[in-house]
């Protein structure tokens, strides 16, 4: 077929430089990637939390399906086979005894981490403790002796408790179970980076295929939950979705195409300017980005598919003619149109958040690409078919009714108030909901507990932070007496500060001193029972200070981290709180205190934080909006064509706006890119409706070529809102519903021909 | 299988007949002594206490010395509870001493001996005086590895004692006495 060729090699040569910079681009699924950047400390402790920080490696699993005893049985089974695959840092599943590297720490610190030393060194509690060691004696004989011999005031079991988490799962033989019984509750710890997907899966498939070796024959049933599991879903459910989405989206293109052109070169060379676009796109976000959000692509793409109207337009306008001529009709509003687009784009690339600043960069590049391609396509030596001109429909020229309805709606958008928005920052996460009640019901079975008020302390160094922490512990002791709190977990359970250490240190006999208190306390124990321990306390001096490297490599060390960390201003300590019913009370009485630590509302925050983020995006898109009026007036050079130009898209924005408002929960960050581009596509319809139909030979061309567009575009977003992902399915339903109205309300608005 | 060693005189002592005449009824209560030796202590370890079966089989035992707590010992778990409203809970594998305890005085205490026979060889013995001798033998790998046997001793219809000796060469004495 004569011309095929050289679009087909021009094809090729995209594909080849689409493909080399697909390589170099490092796929990145961390789930804050759409949030907002940070803009003080609490809110970096939110993406934090909400990104899972350390807590990104954790798995939790459960198995169901057994009694109690057969469950404990497969979770020792389980966790032993898991700790033999590779990419597995640890397997807990409550049995302390596994992780002999924790409690044998514990041990040994255990003169610098018990609290209150004198009062445990009275006779009383002394000859308490004692009896307590006799009964164990009489229940597991010589089998706990040697543990007895070594910890005779009983400082290991005192310790574990205080660093049970208030709710911990209750354990049936020492392995957790949940409230209920049914379900064995275990904990995997990845030492694979958190986010490296392929790395999580290939760890994720083994945990399962390890588990339905054991499970073989037995009702047995796990279910795994934790940030890992949810990012490796939502990784491939993007993937998924996009490779359907597009798929089903390229044969609607295919289709309505081959339809309107007839011609299968021009097909081809119709693709130019997109596959241009992608290629741009590519380049620029793997140039100006180390690393690109899954999403960014499979948005990306589908708002790229914007780039096809470009020779649907050229197109439409060469029938019958050179290709050049068209192409010379077309420029003024398309470079126009285009370079409106560019400006709300360029103002997406400006966020604070990566994944939109990602998107934001991917779509400009593209689009500039796909215009500059689309006005080069005459160079192919490519001859649109003649088409009969046939009859210009008559729509009614009635501009004031899209100013009506933008009026009305409007009115709607205010009368709504704060209604309009919604706050939940979750939405903006591409978290499938069903999975996050998974992992949000472990949480609480494991008593990891639904965090949303925390206590935080921050300063400019590690030591006055342990000390402040100390200080409000101490208060915490108090609010717990008031019955404000059931509890609390903060790092200075075991990293106190050097001053406490060296307190306590200090307030420890000395070997024979204890020696005599512990005969006399309880004389039935022999005199040498206590050696191993008498032996630990004289060597007390030699004990190195716990600093927070000192529980690397145990269970305990994630905990550690997990509440404290190094920040760019210093460091930062947090303060887990259980069983607190009413926030303010609690609040009040740290003030009452002077506590050094401040409360800080997790949910508040985070809601504010995406209230912050939406009025930062709006006045981005008011400036935009200014700008793109700006450059519209400079180049029309009529105020009022300048006006009827901009109605037709901002009246179909603000209605699409308050129809999402009312009918899709309030208005989310992701509706106001959907609008933006809606609004993008509906300017270039106006400007061509506007300005390319003098005559009745080119007003049917330039409104054929519309309509094309409207359903071209508006196909392939409609066919993006039935993603499963709730952020695509926003952005794509909120774009058809736009381009639907901006086509309506452009055809409202164009003034009847002059030459019929 | 039961083997029977039947004493000369005067009566043939019948396994089913004594374990009848020593059944309770469920929460009546036994007192015991427990005696057992400790390596870190000056003189032997004695437990002592009530102990009952509940409606629920499960063996209950309360003890006031060295330390009021009570040991709840179901078929797979014992629970301690300690006055400060402690408690714990171990799989009773963990602890075989107490698990063929627990099998033995069930059994006994239900006047069941076919589940006794399905747990334990038996052996009985008796004399004139109507004293008798109970040898049991964990037939269970995981008990018998443990606990290398128990032997009950009374009068009639009265259990007065039981010495449990584990493999390790330990031997815990308890004395039972019905009168609390």
């Amino acid at each position: 077929m004569r011309g095929l060729f050289r679009p087909l090699l021009v094809l090729a040569v995209l594909a080849a430089i689409g493909l080399f910079a697909s390589q170099k681009l490092e796929l990145d699924h961390r789930l804050d990637a759409f949030l907002p950047a940070p803009a003080d400390a609490e809110q970096a402790l939110v993406v934090d939390q909400i990104s899972a920080g350390p807590g990104g490696r954790l798995i939790l699993a459960a198995i169901s399906g057994q009694p109690p005893e057969a469950l404990v049985a497969h979770s020792r089974q389980l966790a032993a086979a898991w700790r033999e695959l590779p990419g597995v840092e640890r397997v807990d599943n409550g049995d302390f005894e596994l992780d002999a590297a924790s409690e044998s720490r514990l041990m040994q610190s255990r003169f610098l981490l018990t609290a209150e030393v004198e009062g445990r060194l009275d006779s009383e509690a002394l000859a308490d403790q004692l009896d307590q060691r006799l009964a164990e004696l009489a229940l597991a004989g010589r089998q706990i002796e040697s543990l007895v011999r070594r910890d005779p005031l009983g400082l290991l079991p005192a310790l574990g408790d205080r660093l049970a988490a208030v709710d911990a799962p209750q354990t049936f033989d020492g392995i957790w179970l949940d409230q209920t019984g049914e379900r064995a509750l275990l904990v995997v710890i990845s030492d694979r980076p958190a986010f490296a997907i392929a790395d999580q899966t290939e760890l994720v498939e083994s945990l399962q295929a390890q588990f339905e070796q054991l499970a073989f024959d037995s009702p047995l049933q796990l279910v795994l939950g934790g940030a890992p599991v949810i990012a490796i879903d939502s990784a491939s459910r993007s993937r998924s979705n996009a490779i359907v989405l597009s798929s089903i989206g390229s044969v609607f293109l295919l289709l309505i195409l081959s339809w309107a052109w007839r011609s299968p070169v021009l097909v081809i060379a119709g693709v130019l300017p997109l596959a241009t676009g992608v290629v741009c796109g590519l380049l620029v976000t793997a140039l100006a980005f180390d690393r690109v959000h899954g999403l960014t692509l499979a948005f990306g793409f589908t708002l790229l598919g914007v780039a096809l109207d470009y020779p649907i337009h050229l197109f439409g306008h060469a029938a019958g003619r050179r290709l050049n001529l068209a192409a010379r009709t077309i420029r003024g509003p398309l470079l126009l149109g285009a370079a409106s687009t560019l400006i709300a784009y360029i103002t997406i690339w400006a966020s604070t958040s990566p994944g939109l600043a990602q998107l934001g960069a991917f779509s400009a590049a593209g689009l500039a690409g796909a215009a500059i391609a689309t006005l080069m396509l005459p160079a192919l030596g490519l001859s649109a078919p003649e088409r009969k001109p046939g009859r210009a429909a008559s729509w009614p020229y009635v501009p004031w009714l899209p100013l009506m309805l933008a009026v009305v709606a409007l009115g709607v958008l205010l009368a709504q108030g704060e209604r309009r928005w919604s706050t939940d920052l979750t939405r903006l996460s591409p978290i499938n909901a069903e999975l996050l009640a998974i992992d949000t019901e472990l949480r609480l079975a494991m008593g990891t507990g639904d965090v949303r008020y925390l206590l935080v302390l921050s300063g400019p160094n590690l030591q006055t932070v342990l000390r402040q922490t100390e200080a409000t512990t101490q208060l915490l002791d108090g609010a717990r007496e008031q019955g404000l709190i059931r509890g609390w977990q903060a790092a200075t359970d075991l990293v106190p500060s050097h001053e406490q250490q060296s307190l306590r240190r200090a307030t420890w006999p000395d070997r024979e001193s204890m020696a005599d208190l512990l005969h006399s306390a309880d004389p039935r124990f022999q005199a040498g029972a206590f050696e191993p321990f008498l032996d630990d306390l004289a060597h007390l001096d030699q004990l190195e200070p716990l600093g927070p490297d000192s529980w690397d490599g145990t269970a305990l060390g994630m905990r550690v981290t997990s509440l404290l960390d190094q920040t760019d201003e210093g460091w930062r300590s947090l303060v887990l709180l259980t069983g607190m019913t009413h926030a303010d009370q609690l609040g009040n009485w740290l003030d009452q205190h002077n506590a050094p630590a401040r409360m800080v509302d997790l949910r508040a925050t985070s809601e504010a934080m995406v209230a912050a983020y939406r009025r930062d995006a709006g006045v981005s898109l008011l400036l935009a909006l200014a700008l793109i009026a700006g450059l519209l007036l400079l180049r029309l050079r009529q105020p009022v064509l300048t006006g009827l130009v901009l109605l037709p898209p901002l009246a179909a924005v603000i209605c699409t706006a308050a129809l999402l408002s009312h009918f899709d929960h309030g208005l989310t960050i992701v509706h106001l890119i959907g609008l933006l581009l809606a609004g993008g596509i509906g300017l270039d319809f106006s400007l061509f409706s506007r300005t390319l139909s003098a005559d009745r030979r080119t007003r049917v061309q330039t409104n054929r070529a519309v309509t094309l567009c409207a359903l071209s575009s508006g196909g392939v977003f409609l066919i993006l809102g039935q993603s499963d992902i709730g952020m695509l399915r926003m952005l794509g339903l909120t774009v058809a519903l736009g381009i639907l109205l901006s086509w309506l309300f452009a055809r409202f608005c164009q003034p009847p021909c002059r030459s019929f | 299988m039961v083997s029977q060693t039947v004493a000369s005189q005067p009566a043939k002592p019948d396994l089913n007949a004594l374990i009848a005449q020593l059944a309770m009824p469920a929460e009546q209560t036994l007192s015991f002594t427990e005696t057992r030796q400790s390596g870190l202590l000056t003189e032997p370890l004695k437990v002592s206490g009530m102990l009952r079966r509940d409606a629920a089989g499960r063996l209950i035992r309360e003890t006031r010395a060295p330390r009021r707590e009570t040991q709840i010992l179901a078929a797979n778990y014992i629970e301690i509870r300690r006055d400060s409203g402690h408690r714990q809970r171990f799989a009773l594998h963990r602890a075989p001493e107490l698990g063929a305890l627990r099998q033995a005085l069930i059994a006994i205490l239900e006047g069941d001996a076919q589940t006794l026979l399905e747990h334990f060889h038996a052996q009985l013995e008796s004399d004139a005086d109507l004293h008798w001798t109970l040898n049991l033998k964990p037939r269970a790998d995981n008990l018998s590895s443990r606990v290398l046997s128990l032997e009950l001793v009374g009068t009639g219809p009265l259990l007065k004692g039981l010495q449990m000796t584990l493999t390790d060469g330990e031997v815990i004495q308890t004395r039972f006495d019905d009168t609390p």
